[in-house]
């Protein structure tokens, strides 16, 4: 059977079961009271996701197409993004907030070409205004 | 106390919340997309340095415009703001289509602010009387309705029954995370001292909903780089707006109805606005005399959805307030905030903080009046919302994200756990696991331990024959047992009525 042809529950069923045993292992490792809740939590974990694996084997064996597989393509955008996203926090507690947000807010919008520069600087300093004014003026907030 | 109240609810405060409230839900709403779940948990932080009625009064304005707002851009370029304003569409774009689209929000603004407004009566008379069923209640009985609220919203959300149980459960064992309350040991922290007391709620729910809402809406990348400017919006609206007093009087019937249908679906777990909004609208079919204008343009249709949909909000915070159930994704993150300003649900909330309570419940109340009001001044200009560029919102959540997880703990590694569920959130939707079990059992979790272990203890030994030897036990057990296998049942008959169709 060509992998491409599986049906996306067999990935999820399968990537579920993998994650929820490694926890049960390391469940088993804590002290017999400390594990029991987790024991039980992650054992019905590891049965749904075993569930949904052989769900997505029946779905495969039928033809079943409803559910496409994740292409690369398709979430290339949103991963820039979160990389963009991941590196704003890492900036705000290196440079702080308002360096990170005035280069943050451009550099997203120049990546989503926005062209109009008005637009970004208003969109940029509001921000930085709204924020400043909401979170340390008014909630007292020291901000990072 | 209704003294106190009342000095509550007129405070500058609160009404500025109502306002801001009751504005920002519509705007929300409207834009397609972005939801009332992802600007709840996004405004939650803001909530913090505010008194807590106040800040949980814009949070439900914010819950109940925003299934407004909704309904405007749904009716004027059929696009509706919120899944629960699908059922609007329909009637709402052919009636702009003949060019009475301003009429059609003029139905959708009375009939929204009747449905909030009954549910929010319903929750001020039903929620005090259910919470006393509270009192009932010990370790057993709490660990099977966290099991109960687990069940019925994983067993409700999205197609698959198996996904939402494994959100679900997912959630409970984040809630597993942190330092055991027995014993002191700590459980999957893996060196990281922030995580000793547990996952922070609210950086869990801004990631699960407003990072993962951001990184789905970069999916459209091509639209948001030549952004097409919406048609609709630059329409004048002329014409009628508001009905008559016998229109409304024709339409009441419709209204108490579907208002009815809205605050029972409310109350019931993991059914939301959607359900509500079609129920409603299917029952007005069955009634109207003129069943065949239905999705041609019928105001009677559009006054069922927008009644019902709205009627669902007050609904869905009855089981919340009472037994700290939540109806609804948007209840679950009000019920997170509950917790964060250490209002544990259930009778206490009617007894020890009524004056907060009472000021919540009445200000819901207003929010939904001061809806109408505002609706009918700006509703017309909501529209223009639509053609912000995703350019300009996306950053703009991003940084109030980011800034509102921080602002809880002033820790910055709340904001990493932020970015973890962000992209935890992100591939669940992709995989199509949904997040309000997730949320919910990591908001349940630590209830569910604590009453199942306690439970253990009570029953020194045979754990199951103590269950069954409480007769709530017994009740919320078959309940369960009904709401795991109710959908199982109608999913095999569907099917076996879909074969016979194809035979």
């Amino acid at each position: 059977m060509e992998l491409s042809k599986l049906h996306m529950d067999v990935y999820t069923g399968g990537i579920m079961t993998a994650i929820g045993l490694y926890f049960f292992i390391a469940a088993c490792r804590l002290s017999e009271q400390a594990s029991v809740f987790p024991k039980i939590v992650l054992g019905v974990f590891v049965l749904l996701s075993l569930a949904l694996l052989v769900d997505g084997i029946i779905k495969t064996i039928k033809g079943n197409k409803e559910s496409h597989s994740i292409k690369f393509e398709e979430i290339k955008i949103p991963l820039i993004t979160f990389a963009f996203t991941t590196l704003y926090v890492i900036a705000l507690n290196l440079i702080g907030f308002y360096i990170a947000t005035l280069i943050f807010i451009p550099s997203l919008a120049l990546f989503y070409r926005q062209k109009s520069k008005i637009i970004i600087m208003c969109s940029t300093l509001g921000t930085v205004l709204f924020i400043h004014f909401l979170f340390v003026v008014q909630l007292k907030l020291m901000l990072p | 106390m209704w003294a106190q109240i009342f000095s509550n609810l007129f405070s500058i405060e609160t009404m500025l919340a109502l306002l801001v409230g009751v504005i920002g839900g519509m705007v929300i709403g409207a834009l397609p997309g972005l939801n009332a779940t992802m600007a709840v948990s996004l405004l939650l932080p803001v909530t913090f340095a505010m008194e807590p009625y106040a800040g949980f009064i814009m949070l439900m304005a914010i819950y109940t415009s925003a299934f407004y707002g909704g309904s405007i851009s749904a009716i004027l370029i059929h696009t509706p703001g919120t899944p629960a304003s699908a059922a609007t569409a329909a009637d709402g774009y052919e009636l702009t289509k003949k060019g009475r689209g301003l009429e059609a929000i003029g139905m959708s603004t009375i009939a929204s602010m009747f449905g909030g407004t009954l549910s929010g009566i319903a929750l001020l008379t039903i929620a005090p009387a259910l919470s006393k069923v509270s009192l009932w209640f010990s370790s057993p009985e709490y660990f099977l309705i966290a099991i109960f609220g687990l069940t019925i919203i994983g067993g409700l959300a999205g197609d698959s029954m198996i996904k939402g149980f494994l959100g679900g459960a997912f959630g409970l064992f984040l809630g597993t995370i942190g330092m055991d309350a027995i014993t002191g040991q700590l459980r999957f922290t893996y060196g990281f001292d922030s995580l000793m007391s547990g996952i922070s709620l609210v950086p869990a729910m801004i990631g699960l909903f407003s990072i993962s809402e951001v990184m789905i809406q970069a999916e459209n990348y091509k639209k948001i780089i030549n952004p097409i400017k919406v048609e609709g919006t630059d329409v004048r609206l002329n014409g009628k707006f508001l009905p008559t007093l016998k229109e409304v009087i024709k339409l009441l019937p419709n209204l108490i109805r579907s208002s009815i249908i809205g605050i029972f679906v409310g109350i019931l777990p993991g059914a939301g606005g959607d359900i509500g909004a079609w129920l409603s609208y299917s029952e007005a079919k069955k009634a109207s005399k003129h069943p065949e204008e239905f999705g041609k343009g019928s105001l009677e249709g559009i006054c069922a959805s927008e009644t019902g949909n709205n009627a669902v909000t007050g609904g869905s915070v009855i089981p919340l307030l009472t037994l700290g159930i939540p109806g609804s994704a948007v209840a679950s993150v009000l019920l997170g905030g509950f917790l964060v300003h250490g209002m544990v649900p259930g009778n206490q909330m009617f007894t020890k903080l009524a004056n907060v309570t009472y000021t919540i419940i009445i200000g819901f109340i207003l929010a939904n009046i001061l809806m109408g009001i505002v609706g009918i001044l700006v509703a017309r200009y909501v529209i223009k919302v639509v053609n912000i560029p995703i350019s300009v919102l996306s950053p703009l959540i991003v940084v109030l994200s980011a800034i509102g997880s921080y602002a809880v703990n002033g820790n910055i590694f709340d904001v990493y756990i932020m970015l973890v569920f962000g992209i935890i959130g992100y591939f669940m939707r992709k995989l199509e696991i949904p997040s309000a079990p997730t949320i919910l059992g990591l908001l349940l979790g630590p209830m569910a331990e604590n009453g199942f272990m306690n439970s253990v203890v009570m029953a020194k030994g045979n754990v199951f024959a103590y269950y069954f030897s409480r007769p709530i036990c017994v009740i919320l057990i078959i309940v369960i047992a009904v709401s795991v296998l109710t959908p199982i049942a109608s999913k095999i008959i569907r099917g076996r009525q879909a074969q016979g169709g194809n035979a």
